[in-house]
């Protein structure tokens, strides 16, 4: 039973995801439309069908901020502009609902995503005691082979209609759950852009999400940063950090920014290494021998130092300015760095590490950069760095600042002190950067820090000639770990760039074997280009629109776009309460989905020739186009015994699934 | 054949007599005398010596040893000239491998059988395939210290030998496992014993012993540890090692490839036990706070041990299922704040109610405790004046997600306080819980330090938290109570608890510190990891002791050319550097991806090293031969050459030529 019902799982995760990839693909038709025919309605439906949070990151370049505006005005004046907590989706259903009164031609779209949401709860609550109806579906014994496809068909569709609905359900509760935050992210060019951050999301999710939106050069300097006026601090958010998690220690009433900046300080240690680890106190002659360190050497530094199986923390010692609790006068002492945290040497001892005394350690505090200490707070040099808990947001005596003579010292210490607290995950993090900012950059950046350019071109080369290798996951030759993750990598972001959106794990693959079945040339071409140099923005410009940030690595948490069930979910045209039950209709065969790509139209739902009056109300908005996959499809279903179909028909495999499992249930 | 005669008795060929003593270099051996001429070859010599003794026995073993040449005579198609062999040789006939005694990493002694013959290097390795301990080439043997004489205390009580000498490795593959240790150790109830002994952590030691084990106390006292490393590429025959000696086994470089618990538990264990003696006996040094985790640590992991052995008589899968769980537990800690099942939010949260006395510590208040109604549910913590007033507003309520909970903690005393530093915007606040009793105390600790860690009481370790807490206060109650030395073990349940914290940190903190001073201390770090398993909490002691800064420093005392005082040299898997032998302070450092080459003098004993960029430098040893630092360096550059892909091959020759190089002098 539980195998079986993993199965079937398995299967509406493929079926869901192939929906996704065709509301995705209509989206990006919709955008440059390829012929004149599909109306102003058809458009506004394309974008109807992704749920608020979609049809939000789909309208970031329109007018995404007017869209804020209005919301937040409608809403309450209470909310603050920066930050908006949406805790549930019936509140964000609520909102679109709003927004539906005050944002026209939207609207209707919107408010068919939320009801439909709402239908699929209700329908759940039907669902969780079993209704009486299906277990006497059951009880007629397993239809006999000659009678025609139609009742077993019907019955099918009835069980796989409640498994859906049952799966969109717990999705809806799981995506309910789900804390959402809007976040205005302050560009380096004074602009703002917003976007929705939930819950789960990493600081890097949320990188990949802006280069998306910005079209920058993705290099591994990017970041998100915070900032806190009031405070003077500032800091660079780790990849590996939950933002969500973070924002919500702010205050309602906050004055702390987001930014979204190039910070070379940020994985500064990853590309000279010798400037932290061999650095002899400063010695000038040793500075210049240390800027010339080779690539080489700086790979076996770093395999050295974070490649163990400890890492190895710098060694950093030296006298540092205190600021003492809640004076302005600034204490001179002997601060030495350990793994285990910050020490001093204590009056009249020696530095050995017996005499040690503990000034903090790492676990309960961030690290930030103290920004204007001398005028607020009398430091001797204006290179202050704070420590303090990640809830404190005002003044205290718990905050330490701590201040450097020069600009080296303080770059070594803050990033010591990132070391000592973050460990591995630091290295892996920009690992992980590299990856994504292109394939060589690695390399390069070791060399020439800054300017990956030419080398992130010519691994755009390479990637964009192993792209048709790629189209095939399987055939992709494994070239180590990092070529791999980069290349899965570009992958997934050609297929965002294609539109389709779909990050469902399971059904990424299928993806790609329909496409290959159908070979969409333009798609491929436009993303070869755009994933090779990330850096040429007008290619990409209008597509990333659409697309949501595909996750960087596979370990990462569920990408950030919603779960491709509410888009199959949303993506209903008005269904009637009677289609609910008739999944086929909604779902559409895989093989189709590939040949809609180029075709112009929606594809009507594959009519069973049981289901043809459904289908006809169903489809009347759409063309009466009918592909001929259909009919091999019908056969499968009218065999459900035949095993090994030579043809992998999601639909036959789901129903054996399914057949299984009403086997085991009485 | 040598030996051809005239009638009258005449030796008419240029034979002569050759005497070989039986035995182990022990003039009163018997001995044989064999005619034999410059041309004999030692195999035919070996048959006549067999033949003259004429005794049945396996003499495959034996070979003759040089005595003057301090040589053994192993190429059996050499002559008797190609030798040099003159009828005043002194030669041996006996056995290669022999006994000797080896102190463990974990200080517990073996007794096994060793190859007197073959280079040090190859006998390690043999040792280690004996012992299951893989990448023996980072270990090596040292000579026992010398004894100083025997102060009028008492003889130190017999240590249990485990006697290893009769078993028999099958030769080549590597050794297979059964029931869960390799199969070698199974053969009988003294050999498993013994490999449990090796798989093991040790119990804390004596407090008292460990006060009276020698400390070094400077910088060149460690220096002296160093002095007594075996040459690898010469075999214990020649290094003076006689059958029946002491030797010490430990990790010499401190570069530790492919760690890997599940295939390395003899390996982990003994790293882990050196580890712990080197902080024990402070042969490094690290801070308090650092101490502090060692010893929650080691408290942890023998506690951990200690249960093993009760319900696992058979380890065997104990480690991997151990570090599957700790995996699910890591992974369940990891998810952490995420909402990590839908299912939490269905089930009910436990909740904890009850009168607390409370106290917040303000400025010009001097109010004491006060009784409260409080209520813990979730990771939030509400106190009200009184129950009746529960279902209304709280006086304060404080979410304890991210809050540091410190224990306040005196078992004889009474007294049972939580201190709890909850963040909030505006900086800290304060509070301490006091309970009435330890049953109490446990469960408010747990559920707080749960919260800190945003988790709650639904959570599946809050059982275990409870119980690690209670067993902490017993500790505390055995330390604490007897003020130290003397264990007064408690029923047998309490002998397995009430270890004495004493023999958890160094000795100068034994000076430092009170017992019950040092046991709320170690309590509080071991929150910190409580959770972990036996072999991921022995892999986080060995990752705390590497990264100290000190760790993996090997001492030597040299003069360098040029200057006119002794130096220390440090000698690290990557860099050598110069230490001011007064001060401790580093004077300069150079690491070996910049050495170009280095050469030894062994005429003058002085090592000379040149680096990138025509630096070069030269010293003299003092505390060592400059043959130890030799092959420390050797040794080091050989570890680094190692590769993943190359398995558990080791190329021999590579290291005999990096390490060895001075026996053409």
């Amino acid at each position: 039973m539980g195998e079986s019902n993993e199965d079937i799982d398995q299967m509406f995760s493929t079926l869901l995801g192939e929906m996704d990839l065709l509301t995705q693909s209509l989206g990006v038709d919709t955008l440059p439309p390829p012929e004149p025919k599909p109306p102003r309605e058809e458009f506004n439906y394309s974008v109807g069908f992704k749920d608020l949070h979609e049809s939000l990151n789909a309208l970031e370049d329109q007018d995404l901020d007017t869209l804020m505006a209005d919301l937040v005005a409608d809403i309450s004046e209470a909310e603050q502009r920066t930050i908006q907590a949406q805790k549930e989706s019936s509140q964000n259903q609520h909102h679109s609902a709003l927004q539906e009164a005050s944002d026209g031609w939207v609207a209707a779209s919107l408010g068919y995503g939320a009801s439909a949401a709402a239908a699929g709860v209700g329908h759940y609550e039907d669902a969780l005691p079993p209704p009486p109806a299906e277990p006497m579906l059951d009880l007629p014994p397993p239809p006999p082979p000659p009678p025609p496809p139609e009742p077993l068909s019907k019955e099918e569709e009835e069980a796989q209609a409640k498994a859906n609905k049952i799966k969109l359900a717990l999705e809806k509760l799981k995506e309910a759950k789900v804390k959402k935050l809007v976040v205005k992210v302050h560009m380096d060019d004074n602009s703002t852009k917003s976007l929705m951050v939930d819950e789960r999301q990493l600081a890097r999710d949320v990188l990949d999400n802006l280069f998306e939106k910005t079209h920058c050069d993705c290099n591994v300097d990017w970041c998100l940063y915070e900032i806190y006026p009031e405070l003077q601090i500032e800091r660079i958010f780790e990849d590996h950090e939950n933002v969500v998690e973070v924002l919500s220690h702010w205050t309602r009433d906050t004055e702390n920014k987001v930014l979204f900046l190039e910070k070379e300080e940020k994985y500064a240690v990853f590309k000279n290494p010798q400037n932290f680890y061999l650095d002899n106190k400063g010695k000038k002659e040793n500075k210049e021998t240390n800027e010339k360190m080779n690539a080489k050497n700086k790979e076996t530094l770093l395999e050295e130092s974070f490649c163990g199986t400890s890492i190895i923390v710098p060694e950093l010692e030296g006298a540092l300015y205190l600021k003492e609790d809640g004076k302005k006068s600034w204490k001179r002492r002997y601060f030495l760095l350990r793994a285990s945290g910050i020490y001093y040497v204590p009056k009249g001892k020696t530095k050995t590490s017996r005499d040690l005394a503990c000034f903090i350690q790492f676990e309960n505090v961030n690290i930030y950069y103290g920004i204007q200490c001398k005028l607020k707070y009398k430091a001797p040099t204006d290179h202050c760095f704070v420590l303090k808990h990640p809830q404190i947001q005002k003044e205290s005596h718990y905050i330490k600042y701590l201040c450097c003579d020069d600009a080296r010292t303080l770059g070594q210490w803050v990033m010591g002190i990132r070391i000592a607290k973050y460990g591995k995950t630091l290295y892996d993090n920009y690992q992980r950067a590299v990856a994504k900012a292109g394939l060589a950059s690695r390399w390069t950046n070791l060399g020439t820090v800054g300017t990956a350019m030419p080398a992130q071109t010519s691994t755009g080369l390479k990637t964009g000639t192993s792209q048709p290798n790629g189209q095939i996951p399987q055939a992709v030759p494994s070239v180590g770990a990092l070529l791999q993750e980069a290349q899965t990598q570009v992958e997934t972001t050609k297929e965002e760039k294609q539109g389709l959106g779909n990050h469902y794990p399971g059904a990424t693959k299928e993806n790609h074997r329909l496409k290959s079945s159908l070979p969409p040339p333009p798609p491929v071409r436009r993303s070869s280009d755009t994933c090779g140099s990330p850096a040429l923005p007008p290619k990409s410009k209008g597509l990333g629109s659409s697309a949501f940030p595909a996750p960087p690595d596979d370990f990462l948490p569920p990408p950030p776009p919603p779960p491709p069930e509410e888009d199959s979910d949303s993506e209903l045209p008005p269904p009637p309460p009677s289609l609910l039950e008739e999944p086929p209709d909604f779902v559409p065969p895989p093989p189709r989905a590939a040949a809609f790509e180029g075709s112009e139209l929606p594809p009507p739902p594959p009519p069973p020739p049981c289901l043809s009056q459904e289908t006809t109300t169903m489809s009347s908005p759409m063309p009466p186009k009918k592909p001929p996959v259909p009919r091999k499809r019908q056969e499968n279903q009218g065999l459900p015994g035949a095993a090994g179909s030579g043809e992998q028909d999601f639909m036959s495999d789901l129903m054996k699934a399914l057949q299984k499992k009403r086997g085991n249930v009485p | 054949m040598a030996g051809m005669k005239t009638a009258s008795g005449d030796y008419i060929d240029s034979s002569w007599e050759l005497r070989v003593f039986v035995g182990e270099e022990d003039p009163e051996d018997q001995s044989v005398t064999l005619r034999v001429t410059g041309e004999s070859h030692i195999g035919g010599v070996l048959l006549k010596i067999v033949e003259e003794i004429n005794r049945k026995q396996d003499w495959s073993d034996h070979a003759i040893w040089w005595e003057q040449k301090r040589r053994w005579l192993l190429q059996t198609h050499w002559t008797l000239d190609k030798y040099g062999i003159l009828a005043d040789a002194r030669l041996f006939f006996g056995p290669q491998h022999r006994p000797v005694v080896l102190r463990l990493p974990n200080r517990r002694v073996v007794r096994l059988r060793a190859s007197f013959s073959k280079p040090l290097f190859q006998t390690v390795a043999a040792i280690c395939r004996l012992l299951s301990i893989r990448h023996p080439e980072e270990l090596s043997l040292l000579r026992a210290p010398e004894k100083k004489e025997k102060k009028k205390k008492e003889k130190e009580p017999e240590e249990e030998v485990h006697d290893l000498t009769k078993v028999v490795l099958a030769g080549g593959v590597a050794p297979a496992l059964f029931r869960g240790m390799p199969a070698h150790f199974s053969d009988s109830t003294q050999t498993e014993a013994c490999y449990h002994m090796l798989s093991r952590p040790q119990p804390p030691p004596d407090p008292l012993l460990l006060q009276r084990l020698p400390r070094p106390s400077s910088l060149s006292d460690k220096t002296q540890l160093h002095s007594r490393w075996l040459d690898s590429s010469r075999c214990l025959m020649q290094q003076g090692v006689k059958a029946g000696d002491v030797l010490w086994l430990r990790f010499k470089y401190y570069s530790f490839f492919d760690l890997d618990p599940k295939t390395d538990p003899v390996r982990l264990t003994q790293l882990y036990e050196q580890a712990r003696w080197d902080l024990l006996t402070e042969e490094i040094d690290c801070t308090e706070e650092e101490m502090m985790v060692f010893a929650a640590l080691q408290y942890h992991i023998n506690k951990l041990s200690v249960s093993a052995d009760v319900d696992e008589p058979a380890s065997g899968d104990l480690g991997v299922d151990d570090l599957d769980a700790a995996l699910n537990n890591l992974e369940v800690k990891l998810k952490g704040s995420a909402p990590s099942d839908m299912l939490d939010s269905l089930t009910t949260i436990p909740e904890l109610k009850d009168h607390l006395r409370i106290f917040r510590p303000r400025k010009l208040t001097l109010k004491g405790y006060r009784q409260h109604w409080v209520v813990f549910k979730d990771t939030t913590l509400s106190y009200y004046k009184s129950q009746e007033e529960a279902p209304g507003d709280p006086i304060q309520q404080l979410n304890l997600k991210g809050c540091e909970v410190v224990p306040d903690v005196n078992v004889s005393g009474q007294k049972f306080c939580i201190k709890l530093l909850v963040p909030s915007p505006e900086g800290m606040s304060e509070i301490y819980l006091r309970c009435q009793d330890e049953q109490q105390y446990a469960q408010w600790m747990a559920a707080c330090r749960l919260a800190s860690k945003g988790r709650t009481m639904a959570d599946s370790s809050y059982a275990s938290e409870v119980q690690a807490i209670l067993a902490f206060l017993s500790l505390q109650r055995a330390g604490g109570g007897s003020g130290g030395s003397g264990n007064h073990p408690q029923g047998p349940e309490a002998s397995a608890e009430s270890l004495n914290p004493y023999g958890l940190v160094a000795p100068r903190f034994q000076r430092k510190f009170k017992a019950k001073q040092l046991t709320p201390r170690i309590l509080e770090a071991h929150q910190n990891v409580a959770q972990l398993s036996l072999i991921e909490a022995q892999l986080r002691f060995i990752q705390a002791w590497q990264s100290l800064p000190d760790f993996g420093i090997s001492y030597v005392i040299v003069r360098f050319k040029g200057s006119r005082k002794d130096e220390i040299l440090g000698i690290a898997n990557n860099r050598l550097i110069r230490i001011d032998l007064a001060v401790g302070d580093v004077v300069k450092t150079w690491r070996f991806s910049n050495m170009r080459q280095w050469n030894v003098n062994w005429d003058i004993q002085q090592v000379a090293i040149e680096f990138d960029e025509h630096i070069n430098v030269a010293f003299s040893c003092v505390s060592a031969s400059c043959r130890i630092v030799h092959e420390y360096i050797g040794g080091y550059i050989f570890l680094s050459t190692r590769e993943r892909a190359r398995g558990e091959e080791l190329d021999e020759d590579l290291f005999l030529q990096l390490t060895g190089g001075h026996e053409a002098f």
